[in-house]
């Protein structure tokens, strides 16, 4: 999707939530960022420029900042609503491509929640990777930047050195489809979760194989030695 | 499910070790003091929101529980409470010291502070600041231990973030049980 397709589809997001995608609003989602501190490590930037990561900016205007609050949200929504009806954000044939296969195949899974789930949020990631690094510095970009990471984090984290204990993640995703949509069979969704570990299979296996960090209860040897 | 958790370090602090990442409760015996336990301690809502390194004993955890439930406070709010509790801001801190440890034995310990003080600042770039590398080092400069560490930050946030206003005394309350 070029910039204009996001437009059309962020305006699509408001008409649906009967509000009007003004001139004014455009205005501000169309707006530059400064350039990135140059204190900003190297690597940072780089990822900054390509998507990777957002870049942090803050703006005084309450208004700007109440616009850009709302359009996230409603994003957000659309992104939900869309996962309700099975849709997609373009192609399927982009994220099979990306993966190499199917989604189902990649996730070993058919006929469920989660696999549509999947396919709404890889094509929403895969098509706002078509604004980077061209359109890094818009508003706008950094906004669905923002949907995606908040989306990806909490129902398709990246493999990394930060491991989210799993039960935390359901606990999240378990919140999130409640609020936004809470149409899905919940229970099919989690239970059915090769990112949650709770199916057999390769991703499966990985989560659980993953480790996380506790701490002894026991108070004698909690305390200080 | 019987799982030992491999002890990491001890040295002064607390003792974190490592377990399955499952959604599954595991009973995890520490192979410090031998003592088994549930982990986590309690299937609750709030619970299950923190992350791992910061669940509070069981005995707290029940108490918690009470608290919650008396004022009837919704466990995303609450698991909130206990986050930003003192305690758990140095409970993260020693956390994340270990792992950078761990994952690097030959580091001085001025390298690891300062990796947990990365780790943690880098969280305000998500508010728009981002601090330079001067600005790290000159705060560095007056930071020699894990405590002064958490200290600085106890204190930065404080500052920073005036605590809400608490007409029931919850946070303090939170905070109290955390602490005791």
């Amino acid at each position: 999707m070029n910039l204009n397709q996001w437009l059309d589809c962020i305006a699509e997001a408001y008409k649906k939530n009967g509000k009007s995608f003004s001139s004014p609003i455009k205005e501000i989602l169309l707006k530059e960022l400064p350039e990135t501190d140059q204190n900003v490590d190297i690597i940072d930037r780089d990822a900054m420029r390509t998507g990777v990561i957002w870049i942090p900016f803050a703006i005084e205007d309450e208004s700007q900042n109440a616009v850009i609050e709302e359009t996230k949200e409603l994003m957000i929504q659309h992104f939900f609503d869309k996962f309700i009806r099975s849709e997609t954000f373009g192609p399927i044939s982009k994220v099979n491509n990306y993966f190499g296969q199917t989604v189902e195949d990649n996730y070993e899974l058919e006929g469920s929640p989660f696999i549509d789930m999947a396919k709404t949020y890889w094509t929403f990631k895969l098509e706002l990777q078509e604004l980077f690094p061209q359109y890094n510095n818009l508003i706008v970009s950094q906004i669905l930047l923002r949907v995606e990471n908040f989306i990806g984090s909490i129902f398709f984290p990246y493999p990394g050195p930060i491991i989210l204990w799993v039960r935390g993640r359901r606990e999240k995703q378990k919140q999130l489809i409640e609020q936004y949509a809470p149409e899905v069979d919940i229970d099919s969704f989690l239970d059915n979760n090769p990112l949650l570990g709770t199916l057999d299979g390769r991703i499966s296996k990985e989560v659980f194989n993953e480790r996380i960090w506790t701490s002894c209860p026991n108070s004698n040897c909690l305390h200080f030695f | 499910m019987r799982e030992y958790g491999q002890v990491v370090q001890t040295l002064t602090v607390y003792i974190f070790f490592k377990v399955p990442n499952s959604i599954k409760p595991l009973k995890v015996t520490c192979t410090n003091c031998k003592t088994s336990f549930r982990f986590p301690a309690r299937d609750i809502s709030w619970l299950n929101q923190l992350r791992p390194d910061v669940h509070p004993e069981k005995r707290k955890v029940d108490e918690l529980e009470r608290l919650r439930q008396l004022y009837n406070i919704p466990h995303e709010l609450f698991t909130l409470g206990v986050l930003s509790s003192r305690w758990a801001t140095g409970r993260i801190q020693k956390s994340v010291y270990f792992q950078f440890r761990e994952k690097n034995p030959k580091a001085t310990e001025r390298e690891v502070l300062k990796a947990v003080f990365k780790s943690r600042e880098r969280i305000s770039i998500c508010f728009g600041y981002m601090m330079s590398e001067e600005e790290i080092n000159k705060i560095m400069e007056k930071i020699s231990s894990l405590d002064d560490l958490i200290n600085y930050f106890i204190t930065k946030e404080e500052a920073e973030e005036p605590a809400t206003p608490d007409p029931l005394g919850i946070g303090a309350r939170i905070e109290s049980i955390l602490s005791g």
